[in-house]
């Protein structure tokens, strides 16, 4: 008798970045973060229409699972952490108490009713917790037999940074650092300080960093309490976040003598010069942490997952310290992995599962048909060119030479924060003003940030200095320096960049594009960035797609095999900018 | 003619209902910060008064030679619970 496969949904919402996973027989079948769907960037709702179309493309209803699982505990986090921080900080704290309590009263503490509610299930609830779910995620997938597992974020229950060790099918946590000492949480206090969203624009401070110079890093150090272990303690009279709306107050003001900077007001200097040394602090926590890790588990293998596992430069340095002989991070490192985490944590604690193999791609979201293309296409009675996939390969290649700059639309969507090759924007990394063009014109966006390359695996060594793969744009290498002039649009002030790598097996069509460009140009690399505008989730589906390219300076939308052409598009249906980019909270 | 008035009815009742539950709805708002304002002062108050004087909240810690907390397994929980 054949046994029924065992089906796992992990589900993670209502803090930010609300995700669905479906793990079915240990194989991850579908994974997206809800945000893509409802068009609401770091979406937090509960994942309905990610549940939906998980359970659609794997052709299941929900009453076949035989687990959901949460990504966290609930009544840990509100029982202990939530209440026990009010007791601490009272009497500060009024109206976060408030808030708290109708958040938690509301909605956080109810999660086995609205999951059964919204997916109409009576099955096994379970709840991982959510250092768990994050070490899970990046271990179960690494493919390696041993490794030491380190997780940081901003906070789960109480952890905030975890060391474990994974061994075959078994994850040990071993040692953890406690709310409010948080190095994700430094992060975004510094984040916040420098006038950006708080968990959303870490990444924009990452990327100012090398415009300046690590001066205030005696003030630094002034916030936090490092250990020679790696262990640490935040300072706390700096920060607010225990009891208020806000990140930071005067007293940090005070010690960098300049007041908090106003969103969207001008960057200068100070702020280049704050970003740069909250970078290297970071570096070298990290570098800490992992060297502790290594010290404590005395594996040769590391993986990562936790938001600040997206701080592609720290990873870099981690790799090029030579602790580790080899590396994982989970590309959804941050909590929409935590739902993926969660349900591998349970197929392999619960049901005894066998281990995947390394993790070969992310394209784990939903995907479009030619025919429904089509027929999108001819219901929005647009002109296109329909193509063979190998003429469309041609075509698209030959338009990326120059300044052209398209919208690549093509097979299932990614899972994560990073676009790679599925709902790119792509353009000529060897024209240097692509990289205003691309900013500024059609992502909206701060012209300070750079863009980060997609490179065929087999050339990596030709352009950049280093020695592996790096399929999830998680590393960030030196660009040779005699490479710099060749492709200017993807090197960074420093001259680094943030590299995705791509082979054959990844994503046939997007290797196949490069390699066509490759033969006309005799250059490997080509700008890979998000397909969408700033404030605005990845385009999931072909009307995002539209949307995106008939709104933004955009010269080409390549769907599937169709080709738009922005000077052949009707001018009514180029009016609606403004419209568009007013949907978008900017973030 | 009862056929005839029913909607009528049914179309006043539903507008009184949703007129009542907009009300309800700005009470409850109302009185649950009441409440949670008077649970704050109160309960919360004491409490945090009581370990505030009993030291709780450890002051100390730095001069510790590690600041890493060890895991229990034993507190980690099964997967069927919330905590």
């Amino acid at each position: 008798m054949i046994a029924k496969p065992v089906a796992i949904l992990g589900l993670s919402c209502f803090y930010h970045d609300s995700a669905a996973a479906l793990v079915i027989d240990g194989k991850i079948v579908f994974a997206a973060q809800e945000e893509r769907f409802t068009r609401k960037k770091h979406d937090e709702s509960f994942p309905a229409n990610a549940v939906r179309h998980a359970l659609d493309y794997a052709g299941i209803s929900a009453k076949e699972l035989d687990a959901v699982v949460f990504y966290e505990k609930p009544l840990l986090k509100f029982l202990e952490r939530i209440l026990q921080t009010q007791l601490k900080v009272w009497p500060r704290g009024f109206i976060l108490f408030h808030r708290a309590m109708h958040e938690w009263m509301g909605k956080k503490l109810w999660i086995p009713q609205t999951i059964q509610k919204e997916l109409k299930y009576k099955g096994p609830i379970m709840f991982t917790s959510h250092h768990e779910s994050h070490a899970a995620s990046a271990f179960f997938c690494s493919g390696f037999d041993d490794a030491a597992v380190v997780t940081v974020d901003g906070v789960g229950e109480w952890a905030t940074t975890t060391i474990g060790y994974g061994h075959g099918k078994e994850l040990k946590m071993l040692k953890e650092i406690h709310f409010p000492d948080s190095l994700g949480l430094l992060y975004s206090a510094l984040t916040y300080y420098l006038g950006f969203k708080v968990n959303s624009a870490e990444y924009k401070v990452m990327g100012l960093a090398p415009y300046g110079q690590p001066k205030y890093l005696k003030e630094m150090r002034e916030l936090i309490e490092l250990l020679s272990d790696g262990s640490f303690a935040l300072r706390m009279k700096y920060f607010n976040y225990e009891y208020g709306l806000t990140m930071t107050g005067k007293k940090i003001e005070q010690l960098f003598h300049e007041p908090t900077r106003r969103s969207e007001s001008p960057l200068t200097q100070f702020h280049k010069d704050v970003a740069s040394s909250l970078q290297a602090l970071t570096e070298e926590v990290m570098l800490k942490i992992a060297a502790h890790a290594r010290e404590l588990t005395g594996s040769e293998n590391l993986c990562l997952a936790g938001g600040v596992a997206l701080n592609c430069v720290a990873n870099g340095k981690i790799l090029k310290s030579g602790l580790f002989k080899d590396m994982f991070i989970q590309p959804a490192a941050g909590d929409a992995g935590g739902a993926l985490g969660a349900a591998l944590s349970v197929w392999h604690r619960k049901f005894s599962g066998e281990r995947l193999s390394r993790l070969e791609n992310v394209y784990f979201g939903p995907e479009y048909s030619d025919p429904q293309i089509d027929e999108f296409l001819k219901a929005e009675g647009l002109p296109f060119e329909k193509l063979s996939e190998q003429d469309i390969i041609e075509k698209t290649a030959s338009l990326l030479v120059g300044e052209n700059v398209i919208g690549w639309f093509q097979d299932r969507m990614e899972f994560g924060p990073r676009s790679l090759g599925s709902r790119s924007i792509i353009a000529d990394a060897r024209n240097a003003a692509n990289w205003q063009k691309v900013n500024l014109k059609i992502k909206f966006r701060e012209s300070f940030r750079p863009f980060a390359p997609t490179v065929l695996e087999e050339r990596t060594a030709d352009y950049f200095d280093l020695d592996r793969p790096s399929p999830y744009m998680l590393l960030v290498a030196d660009v040779h320096e005699n490479r710099r002039a060749e492709i200017p649009a993807v090197t960074h002030v420093d001259g680094s960049a943030r590299i995705q790598t791509i082979n054959k097996n990844q994503h046939p069509k997007y290797y196949a594009l490069l390699k066509a460009f490759e033969r006309r140009t005799g250059c490997g690399v080509i700008i890979n960035t998000s397909f969408n505008v700033r404030g605005e989730p990845i385009v999931e589906s072909p009307k995002d797609a539209l949307n995106c390219f008939l709104n933004t300076g955009m010269d080409y939308l390549v769907l599937g095999n169709c080709l738009l052409k922005k000077t052949e598009m009707p001018v009514e249906r180029l009016k609606g900018r403004e419209k568009y980019l007013k949907a978008f909270q900017l973030d | 003619m009862n056929i005839l008035i029913f909607p009528f009815w049914r179309r006043l009742f539903g507008s009184l209902r949703e007129g009542w539950m907009k009300i309800s709805r700005a009470i409850g708002v109302v009185m649950s910060s009441i409440l949670l304002t008077v649970l704050w002062v109160t309960v919360f108050g004491i409490y945090a008064l009581i370990l505030k004087l009993a030291h709780l909240f450890g002051a100390g810690k730095s001069r510790a030679q590690s600041l890493w907390i060890p895991v229990n397994p034993e507190e980690t929980g099964g997967l069927s619970n919330q905590f």
